[in-house]
């Protein structure tokens, strides 16, 4: 075109149309100068509209895409997690709006381009929320050769000995392939932090910055996913941040963050457990049925206890919403034609617990003021290095009508609400710990311990049963038993009675209520070829040397075959009991085929011989112990352990209250009555002997005529550090001194004190000179009524010494709980003993349960000071 | 008519030959300024408020219309004669701005008068062109000698070195453009010319190592990686790729994209209108807006070509090279290949002084057309 035009020019009838043009004004010189231009014109646009071109129809579909992306995105609306309750309708588990802050990685001012401008918004919001120092291990700031040693001073001074620093070492060498960053400590003091900048000059790599800092250092500067700054920003706060947006880019406030608390105390931390920030599998892994993620990132989902077990009931559903955003990232609507994909939220089901929150305070605080009772009681008796002292125990208080916890405690106890708002390797360290007791450990379900003598009852029960055993059927105890070693008759294997003077002839009845060891024996040891025992000399077996009469005498008992088949398929020893928490501890009835696998050792009698009174190999947890009491309390019938009473189908709203309580509306599904889970069946009649038993050790307890050779050491326990040897007050505040014979509630229970390795690790020596056990768990389980049974009550305290001692008053004080709680007993009762006015009552007056047993004064033991007249003392 | 008009050398508009006003010209023109009034309709939102933006630059339209059919009728002679005044107006105006002038958008480059925000930088480009023509078309062939060459560089680079301070990078280069476009028509040796473009290069070396701050820097460069700060720098950037790519080959209609409708594109009422109506009208639509701008640059050509005299080519060529230059940098940076320099889509973006600017410029234009009638018939007697 260009080139016509200039042609053109030089057509003579052009210039000839235009008129003469002077010398001076050269048209053809103009003309090809403005070629230029017009090249530059059909150039200069064929580029802008190739390129356009592209933009918008071939990079059309890529750019849709962006553009949705960018302005759309899928709203969550939160799920109030359901609510959770105790049987008489106590919160337990709550609600709490809060405010969250969060930074988008993405929306921070760059750290390229706007470094200082960055500083200062983050620096802003760490002095506004107060965040911690932390002190951090940048891994690329010290040279590759230097690591494992910088690694190791670091370990050093962080207090890590020996094998620990290598460990150390290891640990941080496994977080480098991870993490840009480091996580050391995660909340330094200000005195630690201090004391770490001084290291830091001295080591490279070494950081203390603020814990903001070192999130967003392992997080991409592209993220645009929120990073949780703080959860549970005071109002205060987070209306000063909102107010300063413009002026803190890529701080975002969340005001509808719902914070777990959990109302009912630390004593219920074991059995709810607690929620956390969802993980990535989570996110990942499940997916509701429209397709979308269950969870977003930043949720909060179960991570133990009921609020895991529970988790599919409790979370509810998580709403969606396409939602348009303008630049500033306000919402500014729903997607028009989204409706389809939009879901409404729904809140989760809340759930009523089989927990009395009542009675399981009381329980609490019985079993943390036994367990220290039985410290310093055993301690004023005389301090043995090689006693190990209490400092832990459980309690499951059930139902033995239906299988419903009425109570569940594990000590020492944590504080769950602590650990909803993330929780520090420190603290979470500090949990799990032997030094601190382990108190995230839920001893009720997990800690699995020899039963001692309250396995005694379940045997007798099942040979019952199997019919080795009559209720009539009699035993003489001399003391203890022998039987030949194998392959050389002229030496003895020692089975000492606990009572070395012997109990003579003994009847089922007498048996348990003694406790007699040889009786059980005879009970347990099956009719093995060649196997005879002989009987001991009695108190011959108090010394090392053992005398053994001459009579060859046969065993006629169940053997390890029918203990171990009776006890975990009649009885539910040996396994799981299903129960909804997880965590729990199988236990263990050995077998002949058990021992072989696990060990590759023939069985033996003498293991026979100690399985019969629950020790050796055999464990069972206190959640085990309870479960089986109630077929003895009911007569045989098994229920699975069972602590959700029922779920309640009531929306919840967001500031954690519920709109119905659990007993308001037909959308309260009612609790399913419990299917026994097996039934022993008896022979008529037969089961009551054990039944009978169990009561008579009570009653000895309370009788003085039936005290046996003081040795059931009951009527000595309720008293401070003096002992009290005055029957009594045996019993007191179940059955307080003074009651009518016809407001007595008669309990049957068994004791145990069950021979104990010292805890791992340890130093002490777990025998003493003679062979026998230095430490003891203390056992007792128990119903109540007797005739009527409405509870069981199982009570372990671990290295608590006798159980007759400081199990058995602890179960008391549980069952006087109960029965205040039912108002069998009076909550303000007093009873008049030798001039004192003595407090019996557990519960407190003001019928609300005192949450906090750390803070919460221990049982009274009867002190001096406690009573009305201190005048005197209480021998 | 027009002949008998044209027989005095009066400056006067009644002695201009209205009959070679280009109607082609102006009606192009409107149709650029009726799609610009749509395009800052749409850009606010299409509202209430939106229309009253819409009206507001309708009057600036209206004002700046008037100016132009001033401006044609006045001689360019006559203002050729006025050359120097206008040209140390144009200093001073822009003197001005370091003095008492408003920062927008990082650049000190605006002083309000009354209700309106000038920007003197755009009429300096109009002084200067003045300036630079006349010096030019007086010298004639004289211009092959260096040291004409070098009053002409010194005219248009003080004015430039000025702006380039303020900074605004973009006005700076339309400076140099008027240069290169005003030394096309000149009567030198094309050696200079090479030189001219050689020395580029230097410039560009020189401004980047001892002008620009790191953060100018970044602006620039950030055109071409926007991914590298998605969400700083690189923001718009890549907003107004997805726009335009969002627009497609029919466009999303008159309320625009989802970018614009949601506040992402930033400055979509000016500097990035382009972007904006890209999202409006698609594809189409915008080979339809550059074959119109490529329609009013050919008429622009012409007036070159049907002008008497070597001033009213020199005028005609820089005119010519700013807006051909502007309306490429602009689109070009929109669409992502040219650096983002901040210069407005002439005749369509928001604001007066560029408008007002171009449209005084396109008075001189016609005021060349008018004028070579007469010049034809004053030789032919």
């Amino acid at each position: 075109m260009a080139r016509h035009k200039r042609m053109g020019f030089k057509q003579p009838g052009r210039t000839g149309r235009r008129g003469g043009v002077p010398e001076s004004f050269d048209r053809v010189f103009i003309s090809r100068r403005m070629l230029v231009a017009k090249t530059a014109i059909v150039g200069g646009f064929s580029a802008l509209a190739s390129r356009l071109g592209y933009m918008q129809i071939v990079a059309h579909e890529d750019a849709v895409e962006d553009a949705q992306g960018n302005t759309q995105y899928t709203k969550m609306l939160p799920a109030p997690r359901g609510l959770i309750y105790d049987r008489h309708g106590r919160l337990l588990a709550r609600n709490e709006i809060a405010f969250q802050v969060e930074v988008v990685p993405a929306e921070l001012p760059s750290l390229r381009t706007a470094p200082v401008e960055r500083r200062r918004v983050l620096d802003r919001l760490i002095a506004e929320l107060k965040l911690p120092d932390a002190l951090v291990i940048n891994p690329n700031d010290i040279p590759g050769e230097q690591k494992d040693e910088v690694y190791a001073s670091i370990a050093q001074a962080r207090g890590r000995e020996g094998e620990d620093i290598a460990a150390s070492v290891e640990a941080i060498r496994v977080a480098e392939e991870q993490n840009y960053l480091i996580l050391l400590e995660d909340e330094l003091s200000i005195d630690d932090a201090a004391k770490w900048r001084l290291k830091c000059r001295s080591t490279p790599g070494l950081r203390v910055m603020s814990l903001l800092d070192y999130q967003l250092g392992n997080t991409s500067s592209t993220s645009q996913n929120p990073v949780i700054v703080k959860t549970g920003v005071g109002r205060e706060t987070a209306m000063s941040i909102e107010a300063n947006k413009l002026h803190l880019p890529g701080v975002r406030i969340d005001g509808s963050v719902l914070v777990r608390r959990y109302p009912g105390g630390r004593s219920m931390s074991h059995i709810l457990g607690f929620v956390g920030p969802v993980s990535e599998a989570e996110v990942n892994d499940t997916v509701n049925q429209a397709g979308n993620p269950i969870y977003a990132n930043n949720d909060r989902s179960g991570k133990d206890g009921l609020e895991a077990a529970l988790e599919e009931t409790l979370r509810g559903q998580k709403g969606y919403q396409r939602t348009l955003r303008d630049a500033i990232g306000n919402d500014v609507g729903i997607v028009p034609g989204s409706e389809g994909f939009n879901q409404e939220a729904a809140s989760g089901d809340s759930v009523t617990l089989t927990i009395d929150l009542e009675l399981q305070t009381a329980a609490s605080r019985a079993l943390k003021s036994y367990i220290e009772h039985s410290t310093d009681d055993r301690k004023a008796k005389g301090n043995d290095k090689n006693k190990q002292w209490s400092n832990s125990g459980a309690v499951v208080a059930m139902d033995p009508r239906n299988g419903e916890v009425l109570a569940m405690v594990s000590y020492p106890q944590f504080d769950n609400e602590l650990l909803t708002e993330g929780i520090s390797e420190a603290l979470w360290n500090e949990l799990r710990d032997d030094k601190s007791g382990r108190p995230y450990f839920n001893r009720a379900i997990g800690s699995a311990q020899p039963p001692g003598s309250t396995f005694k009852s379940f045997l007798a029960a099942a040979a019952l049963v199997e019919g080795t055993l009559r209720p009539e059927s009699t035993f003489v105890c001399t003391g203890g038993l022998g039987i030949e070693l194998a392959g050389d008759a002229s030496r003895k294997n020692a089975h000492p009675c606990w009572n070395t003077a012997g109990h003579g002839a003994v009847d089922l009845d007498a048996a348990i209520k003694t406790s007699c060891d040889v009786y059980f024996y005879n009970v347990g040891t099956g009719t093995v070829e060649d196997l005879v025992y002989y009987d001991m000399e009695p108190e011959s077996g108090a010394t090392g040397n053992p005398i053994y009469g001459t009579e060859a005498k046969p065993f006629t008992g169940l053997g390890i075959d029918r203990i171990h088949r009776d006890m975990t398929q009649k009885f539910c020893f040996g396994s799981v009991t299903g129960f909804e928490l997880g965590g729990e501890a199988p236990g263990l009835i050995p077998s002949q085929d058990w021992l072989m696998e696990t060990y590759g050792q023939g069985w033996s009698a003498g293991q026979t011989i100690i399985a019969s009174i629950g020790q050796g190999y055999t464990q069972t947890t206190p959640l085990q112990m309870a479960t089986n009491t109630v077929a003895l309390a009911n007569g045989g019938t098994i229920y699975k352990p069972v602590v959700v009473r029922n779920t309640i189908k009531a929306p919840v709203v967001a500031d954690g209250t519920a709109v119905a309580g659990p007993d308001a509306g037909p959308e309260t599904i009612p609790a399913e009555p419990q299917e026994p889970l097996r039934r022993i069946e008896f022979n008529d009649g037969t089961l009551e002997a054990v039944r009978q038993g169990m009561a008579n050790v009570i009653d000895g307890f309370v009788a003085q005529s039936d005290k046996l050779n003081g040795s059931v050491s009951y009527a000595t326990l309720d008293v401070d550090g003096t002992q009290v040897q005055d029957p009594e007050w045996a019993w007191p505040r179940t059955n307080p001194p003074g009651i009518p014979e016809k407001d007595r509630i008669r309990i049957a229970g068994k004791t145990g004190t069950a021979e104990a390795e010292p805890t791992p690790g340890s130093n002490i020596e777990p025998l003493d000179e003679n062979g026998k056990y230095n430490n003891q768990h203390a056992w007792f389980t128990c119903w109540a009524p007797y005739e009527e049974p409405e509870i069981v009550v199982s009570v372990l305290l671990e290295y608590g010494g006798e159980g007759s001692a400081y199990a058995a008053p602890c179960a008391d004080a549980i069952l006087r709980a109960y029965f205040e709680t039912t108002g069998r007993r009076p909550r303000n009762q007093t009873v008049e003993f030798k001039g004192e006015q003595r407090t019996v009552s557990v519960l407190r007056e003001d019928r609300e349960p005192v949450l906090d047993i750390e803070t919460a004064e221990s049982l009274t033991f009867f002190k001096p000071s406690d009573t009305a007249d201190t005048s005197g003392t209480v021998d | 008519m027009a002949v008998a008009l044209g027989n005095r050398s009066s400056r006067s508009s009644s002695t201009s030959s209205w009959r070679d006003f280009d109607f082609y010209l102006i009606a192009t023109m409107l149709v650029l300024m009726a799609f610009g009034l749509v395009a800052i309709f749409s850009a606010y939102g299409l509202n209430t408020e939106a229309e009253g933006n819409a009206v507001q630059q309708g009057i600036f339209a209206v004002v700046g219309i008037v100016l132009m059919l001033v401006l044609a009728s006045v001689d360019y002679r006559f203002l050729a004669s006025l050359a120097i005044p206008f040209y140390v107006l144009g200093l001073a105006g822009l003197a001005t701005v370091h003095v008492i002038g408003e920062t927008i958008g990082g650049a000190q480059s605006w002083i309000q008068v009354g209700p309106v925000t000038v920007q003197p930088s755009e009429f300096a480009k109009m002084t200067t062109l003045i300036a630079l023509a006349t010096f030019v078309s007086s010298r004639g062939s004289a211009m092959r000698q260096p040291l004409n060459m070098v009053v002409a560089s010194l005219i248009v680079a003080l004015p430039a070195g000025m702006v380039l301070i303020e900074p605004d990078l973009g006005s700076a280069i339309i400076y140099m453009v008027m240069w290169f476009s005003v030394m096309v028509a000149a009567r030198t040796r094309p050696i200079y010319f090479i030189l001219g473009l050689l020395s580029l290069p230097a410039v560009v070396w020189f401004a980047w190592n001892y002008v620009m701050e790191p953060y100018q820097q970044s602006r620039l460069t950030i055109s071409f990686d926007p991914d590298r700060d998605p969400m700083g720098l690189g923001f718009n950037i890549i907003q107004a790729r997805i726009a335009i790519g969002d627009g497609g080959l029919w466009g999303r209609g008159l309320a625009g994209g989802t970018q614009s409708q949601y506040d992402l594109l930033s400055v979509r009422e000016s500097d990035f209108i382009f972007s904006h109506v890209s999202s409006m009208f698609g594809f189409v639509g915008m080979v339809a807006l550059m074959l119109s701008f490529i329609l009013l640059l050919w008429r622009v050509l012409r007036v070159v070509d049907l002008a008497r005299d070597q001033l009213g080519q020199c005028l005609a060529m820089g005119i010519f090279g700013m807006l051909f230059f502007q309306t490429f940098l602009n689109i070009g940076f929109n669409i992502g290949i040219m650096p983002v320099t901040g210069v407005t889509l002439p005749f369509i973006s928001e604001g007066s002084s560029s408008l007002w600017t171009y449209l005084i410029a396109i008075g001189i234009l016609q005021s060349i057309l008018m004028g070579h009638r007469k010049f034809a018939f004053q030789r032919g007697l």
